[in-house]
């Protein structure tokens, strides 16, 4: 029996995906085995610890590993094109046109040494091949929609010139000036402040609406993701551990560890008790602990967890979560 | 702007002050007096006490350090005991030879310290890395008289291709430039790869990169002209050791430029060229370092004033 060739195709399909990072001692794996997939317009969350690995996953998507880095292992399909057996240069052709993305920290994410006009404009000439009066006329246009006032005169300001919020506008601004298909925030609001962050968050949400682009937020804000997400998937020691809807995972979680995190959302409704903490540490990735890498800190372990690595598995709700206890897991009380 | 201009003028001008009076003060106290040793051990005293009259240095010593200010003003160091024409003229006659020497030297370490220094960077520990770090750790440590004198040995003495010493044959500049520019080389290599790696870490080059830049666009645009900022201050600070380096290359290559003539004059006690010889290697090091610091403010927007 052949099996019919699939028809649908997402725009980001991401496969077992492995890096390893280089090193005298070795190296370690950063990522193993990391799948997940994101629909045209779509927002997926990929949520964890500082370390889980969320942050590589999109250095591998964007081709911005670091040297001593390498995909060792899977594939990275981007509107069915293969981006880990492509050479370098290619993918860097697709990103800004294709992919764009936002950093954690606006403050260096924008060169000191240059106007904004000319960073952004520098995108319409390079990559559309603008002239420059053009290409500074869409530079203003892209500024202006990501709500900066008085655009057209603050082209010629310097990246100092401008406060941190507006600076994340406008590392906003040059992701989505070319608008891609796919816009990868990596902690785009962990470095701002509080107030400023909601602004942020929602000029994304905004973006992403008008535009129809796909959303992959990383971040360590379990909020956020309730906000703004449609489906999340939990890192943890280089893996994602679940995955599937924000609402069925937050309100059921599958795995040990999501429910350890959901836990640990101080509520304002129980002051008096202490912080709910997962105990320990996260492993280190040189030398991470054999079978469920989450089993010396998970209160569900058993001896098995220890021997046997669990797979991922389909569950109810169209989730997957990688515990060899997950149906039992599931059936315990909401946490708070 | 202006009073950034005035502070930095009116610093200029107490440190040039400065130097003059320590040279003043350090070429009287060296042993052996001018007419002395000009006129040989076999002057009378009357023939001695006329030439130091007519140089003013029968006068007190503030009377002639005041008089060596209130000329400097206007270029005047008075007469040379030795040539027996205006030191400033002396010193005009040798300034070319040194500024070309120094030209030279610079534009063989920026030329060749750039790339050298940017391919060390693109790929550290690669083998062209260690090579060029062996050779410009080898060019800093090695001394220049050493260098000059082993250069003489093999393109002078054996190879008989290029004069040992002197101006005369367009060739001769070659091996004192060379000379000059090895440790300014290793300098600039140096600094370049180190301020490039820093840089390639930055947040900015990842963003140029997530905008689809190309990789020579990336790092010949973004990643360089953040790089200058460190290199062209320790550039300027280095350009002024080469004046001082300048010293003991053209005394090995007999060299008429600035650093011989300040020898030979310190060795006849030839006060006013010594004096004017410093002065204008120290307003040369000013100078350098003023074009230095307006050409951060250039690079550089969050220093400039008043933006």
């Amino acid at each position: 029996m052949t099996v019919p060739k699939q028809i649908h195709e997402p725009l980001l399909a991401v496969e077992s995906l492995a890096v390893r990072f280089g090193g005298v001692d070795g190296g370690f794996l950063a990522l193993e085995d990391v799948s997940f997939q994101l629909e045209a317009g779509e927002t997926l969350s990929l949520l964890g610890e500082s370390g889980s690995g969320k942050s590589v996953t999109a250095q591998a998507v964007m081709a911005l590993l670091p040297g001593n880095a390498e995909i060792s292992g899977g594939h990275i399909a981007f509107s069915g094109e293969d981006l880990v057996s492509l050479p370098r240069s290619r993918t860097r052709a697709l990103c800004g046109t294709q992919m764009g993305m936002i950093f954690q920290d606006p403050l260096t994410a924008l060169n000191p040494v240059f106007t904004v006009g000319d960073q952004i404009a520098e995108l319409f000439q390079v990559r559309q091949g603008y002239g420059r009066r053009t290409a500074w006329s869409a530079a203003a246009d892209v500024i202006d929609a990501v709500g900066i006032p008085d655009a057209r005169h603050r082209l010629n300001a310097y990246p100092h010139q401008f406060s941190g919020g507006m600076r994340q506008r406008l590392v906003i601004a040059m992701a989505i000036a070319l608008k891609p298909r796919l816009l990868i925030a990596d902690e785009p609001t962990t470095a701002l402040d509080v107030t400023v962050q909601a602004q942020i968050m929602e000029l994304i949400g905004n973006l992403q609406r008008e535009t129809g682009m796909a959303l992959l937020l990383i971040t360590h804000d379990l909020g956020v993701v309730a906000d703004v997400t449609d489906r999340v998937a939990i890192m943890y020691a280089g893996r994602i551990v679940e995955t599937g809807p924000v609402r069925v995972v937050y309100d059921h979680p599958a795995h040990p560890y999501t429910r350890g995190l959901m836990s640990s959302i101080p509520s304002l409704d129980e002051s008096d008790g202490p912080l709910s903490t997962i105990p320990g540490l996260p492993p280190n990735p040189r030398d991470r602990p054999s079978g469920c890498p989450f089993h010396p800190r998970c209160s569900f372990a058993k001896p098995v967890c220890a021997v046997e690595r669990p797979p991922m598995r389909a569950l109810s709700g169209g989730r997957m979560a990688a515990c060899h206890f997950a149906e039992e897991v599931v059936r315990l009380d909401p946490v708070s | 702007m202006s009073g950034y201009l005035a502070h930095r003028l009116l610093s200029s001008f107490v440190v040039i002050l400065g130097a003059a009076t320590i040279i003043f003060v350090a070429i009287r106290a060296v042993p052996g007096d001018p007419a002395i040793v000009m006129l040989g051990p076999s002057a009378t005293p009357e023939q001695i006490a006329a030439l130091r009259s007519s140089y003013g240095l029968d006068q007190s010593v503030f009377s002639q350090y005041l008089q060596f200010l209130i000329r400097m003003v206007t270029f005047d160091f008075g007469p040379s005991f030795r040539l027996g024409m205006p030191a400033g003229q002396v010193i005009a006659n040798a300034l070319p030879a040194t500024a070309s020497l120094a030209f030279i030297s610079l534009c063989v370490a920026l030329v060749a310290g750039f790339p050298l220094g940017i391919v060390s960077a693109l790929r550290p520990n690669g083998w062209v890395d260690r090579v060029v770090s062996i050779f410009s750790m080898t060019g800093q440590a090695l001394p220049s008289f050493w260098v000059g004198i082993m250069l003489v040995l093999i393109f002078s003495r054996t190879l008989r291709i290029l004069p040992s010493g002197g101006a005369e044959s367009p060739g001769a500049i070659l091996m004192p430039a060379l000379t000059l520019a090895l440790p300014f080389l290793s300098v600039v290599v140096r600094l370049v790869r180190s301020g490039l790696l820093e840089v390639l870490g930055e947040g900015y080059v990842q963003t140029a990169r997530a905008k689809g830049l190309k990789e020579t666009r990336v790092v010949g645009r973004h990643a360089l002209r953040n790089m200058l900022i460190p290199v062209v201050t320790i550039v300027g600070l280095e350009l002024g050791g080469l004046l001082g380096g300048a010293v003991i290359v053209e005394t090995v290559f007999a060299w008429p430029g600035l650093g011989r003539l300040l020898i030979d004059s310190i060795a006849a006690r030839d006060y006013s060229v010594v004096q004017a010889c410093v002065v204008v290697l120290v307003l040369g090091f000013v100078l350098i370092n003023l074009v230095v610091d307006l050409l951060y403010g250039f690079l550089d927007p969050r220093v400039r004033v008043g933006s």
